[in-house]
């Protein structure tokens, strides 16, 4: 997994930045702890970034910056899940996932009409899995499983969810970032989701319909 | 649940637990995690856990193993922490030693103080003798040099080190001053300070400081008695 780094210096020219805002966000854990990679160079230590995930970042800060505090952007990029809770209704008419995806829920679990952020994410990974064509119906039972028994265990942690799939037969799991994971022959991983990116674009979706749900009353 | 209190004066000891104040006259030690309103250390104790409290004040001299948890903390006496600290307000008036990070939203510090990880705040005020580890990352920064500081990286809005005046004799015996391997801000003055790099927006170097290497955006000022190897504007 080689990625694209920059510079702490390039990456203030090239998003027009200070220091301080840039300490400030880091402090305000806009911006990962991880994401700090220290390097020497020829004139000492230096910081870099991977490319691509920071420059999105910061795009997203400082469009939002002007309507939200940045502790209400802190809890939107954290990985711990904020306190919302989705009417039924609204997740349809909202589009926050497939009716198909929640009806299949239902099913499973039972009928509920309020759902907390907890299950909109167990929706939304399942979901994103079924519109892929990753992952049939049936198969979701799983992952609605591992979630509801191991997630809140590593709540906070960055995590991936993986399908992994042999002989037609499924199962999936979740793993704390950064362990390397081997597979015996024949084995196919077929899906590999990165847990805290599904919650902060869930979170998008769910705070970004808020507003214009407003709108609407 | 209703919370009891806690007072050991004499020697004791207790295990954690849920208490409204906890409070060590003597020499205590205590097993386990404790979650109180009021922690108040006069004596000697030893905490085998993590704490966490609404205040937590040691006047005397005391040992936590695991992190430490609080809204205020004032420390006069001689403090230890084993774990990270959180909290709104921290005052070392005495003797801080931090094994993990520092996170305040306000840091004072008085006396001597030791974070051996990394230490964020919004503000920064320090007039005694400190050493960091890791960086140092606060809005705003205040240094008054009465001994050595020493820190790996500084970054933050204002930073500003200046140096009151020192008694010749202290001078003589004592290094007074600060060295850091990088500071960056948008506004840095700094006095008496050794450090590789520094960049900033607005950048003042003022006497007594040996800087390898500036680098500025707006404008840059130096003293006649620093010494600075290259400076360039980017």
């Amino acid at each position: 997994m080689e990625q694209e780094l920059i510079s702490k210096k390039e990456l203030l020219e090239l998003t027009n930045i200070s220091y301080g805002q840039l300490y400030r966000w880091k402090r305000k854990k806009l911006i990962p702890e991880e994401w700090f990679i220290r390097k020497s160079t020829f004139t000492g230590q230096e910081t870099f970034f991977p490319k691509e995930k920071i420059l999105a970042r910061i795009e997203k800060i400082k469009q939002m910056k002007d309507d939200l505090s940045l502790d209400e952007l802190a809890s939107m990029f954290s990985p711990n899940p904020t306190t919302i809770a989705l009417h039924k209704n609204d997740i349809i008419e909202r589009n926050i996932v497939s009716e198909l995806a929640l009806h299949f829920y239902i099913e499973q679990k039972g009928e509920q009409h309020v759902f907390l952020f907890d299950q909109l994410l167990q929706l939304y990974v399942f979901d994103r899995l079924l519109q892929t064509g990753e992952m049939s119906l049936g198969e979701g039972k799983s992952v609605f499983d591992v979630f509801e028994r191991h997630y809140k265990k590593i709540q906070g942690k960055s995590c991936e969810l993986l399908i992994v799939r042999k002989m037609g037969i499924s199962t999936c799991l979740l793993s704390t970032n950064g362990n390397e994971l081997y597979f015996e022959d024949g084995a196919k991983v077929v899906a590999r989701l990165h847990v805290p990116s599904c919650i902060e674009e869930l979170k998008i979706k769910v705070t970004e319909g808020m507003d214009k749900w407003s709108e609407k009353i | 649940m209703e919370r009891k209190d806690l007072v050991i004066a004499g020697v004791g000891h207790a295990s954690g637990g849920i208490y409204n104040m906890v409070k060590v006259s003597g020499s205590g030690k205590l097993f386990g995690d404790v979650d109180c309103n009021d922690l108040s250390i006069q004596g000697n104790a030893t905490i085998e856990g993590n704490v966490k409290a609404e205040m937590a004040h040691v006047s005397g001299r005391v040992h936590m193993t695991g992190a430490l948890h609080a809204e205020q903390v004032k420390i006069s006496g001689n403090a230890s922490v084993g774990g990270n600290i959180e909290c709104k307000v921290i005052r070392f008036h005495g003797n801080g030693s931090v094994k993990g990070t520092l996170n305040a939203e306000e840091v004072y510090i008085h006396g001597e103080t030791d974070v051996a990880g990394d230490c964020a705040a919004e503000t920064f005020d320090a007039r005694g003798s400190f050493t960091i580890g890791g960086l140092l990352n606060a809005g705003n920064i205040q240094v008054k040099l009465y001994g050595h500081c020493q820190v790996k990286e500084i970054g933050g809005e204002t930073i500003e080190v200046r140096q009151p005046g020192v008694p010749f004799l202290k001078k003589l015996f004592f290094h007074v001053g600060l060295t850091a391997e990088m500071i960056e801000g948008d506004e840095i003055y700094l006095e008496h300070t050794n450090a590789k790099v520094v960049r900033g927006n607005k950048v003042t170097v003022g006497p007594g400081c040996e800087i390898e290497r500036v680098e500025y955006q707006s404008s840059f000022e130096c003293d006649k008695g620093a010494k600075v190897g290259t400076y360039q504007k980017v």
